[in-house]
């Protein structure tokens, strides 16, 4: 699908997402984590064994919620649904977003060696749906 | 090696609710797959509240299936990564005003500090 230009306007500034998976036992989880759109899908980085990266891969379907800070007097965001899949590169994290990377230098410089070493992946979710929450105008 | 423990206690997970009001609720939706949408929340001895839009995607997916997360986090730096989960069955306690409010039974809670990390 191709975004509104307001909800890609949107991605394109805010990196604050909430990725929600399914447990084992069918039921929701919610992930706090940082995410970037590029090239018409938002792009995350976890864990290869953690449990968010366990859970897409058994049920790739996820939902992202991706919003401003809580207290911002204009609280509004971007809920997209789609589909989640690994991607074993080292992706530069956070080129071609507006926003710089939500995290300082020697974090961003960590999690690059360890998408290197394969310990960290990228996910790519290419959303289905997209809806705004919130007063965008 | 074990994995090193960075949850809160119950008293520092209460003091880091007490002092949030929106969380993102994850439920399931008419298709089976994940959805999610940020809620109005409080934390009333110890027990999450939320509310939605009435008829909105939160209030019509846990009309058919209760099962929720709520996640509340704050991020003033990476050392400063707070959050915590409330995982459990919503209920549903009053429709009015064009709102709908629900209560987390049996909840379940997940929470992280990151500056309880080694370094």
């Amino acid at each position: 699908m191709v975004p509104s230009p307001v909800a890609e306007a949107f991605l394109r500034e805010h990196t604050r997402t909430f990725l929600v998976t399914l447990r084992s036992d069918g039921a929701p989880t919610c992930h706090p984590m940082v995410g970037f759109w590029r090239d018409g899908a938002l792009w995350l980085n976890t864990y290869r064994k953690s449990a968010k990266a366990r859970n897409l891969m058994r049920s790739p379907h996820v939902a992202c919620v991706v919003v401003t800070d809580d207290d911002d007097p204009r609280f509004r965001g971007v809920v997209l649904r789609g589909r989640a899949e690994i991607v074993d590169s080292a992706a530069p994290l956070g080129s071609g977003t507006a926003r710089p990377p939500a995290v300082g230098g020697d974090v961003a410089r960590l999690v690059q060696a360890r998408l290197a070493e394969g310990k960290r992946v990228m996910v790519r979710i290419v959303p289905d749906e997209m809806r705004l929450v919130g007063e965008h105008g | 090696m074990p994995r090193q423990r960075i949850d809160m206690t119950p008293d520092e997970i209460d003091a880091f609710l007490a002092g949030k009001h929106v969380a993102i609720v994850g439920t399931i939706a008419m298709d089976g797959a994940p959805d999610g949408d940020p809620a109005a929340f409080s934390w009333v001895t110890r027990q999450a509240l939320f509310v939605v839009a009435l008829g909105g995607p939160v209030h019509r997916n846990l009309l058919r299936d209760p099962r929720v997360v709520c996640s509340v986090e704050e991020f003033p730096s990476y050392a400063g990564i707070k959050g915590v989960a409330v995982h459990g069955t919503a209920a549903l306690l009053s429709e009015r005003g064009g709102r709908a409010t629900f209560r987390v039974d049996g909840a379940r809670i997940e929470s992280f500090d990151f500056a309880r990390m080694r370094r």
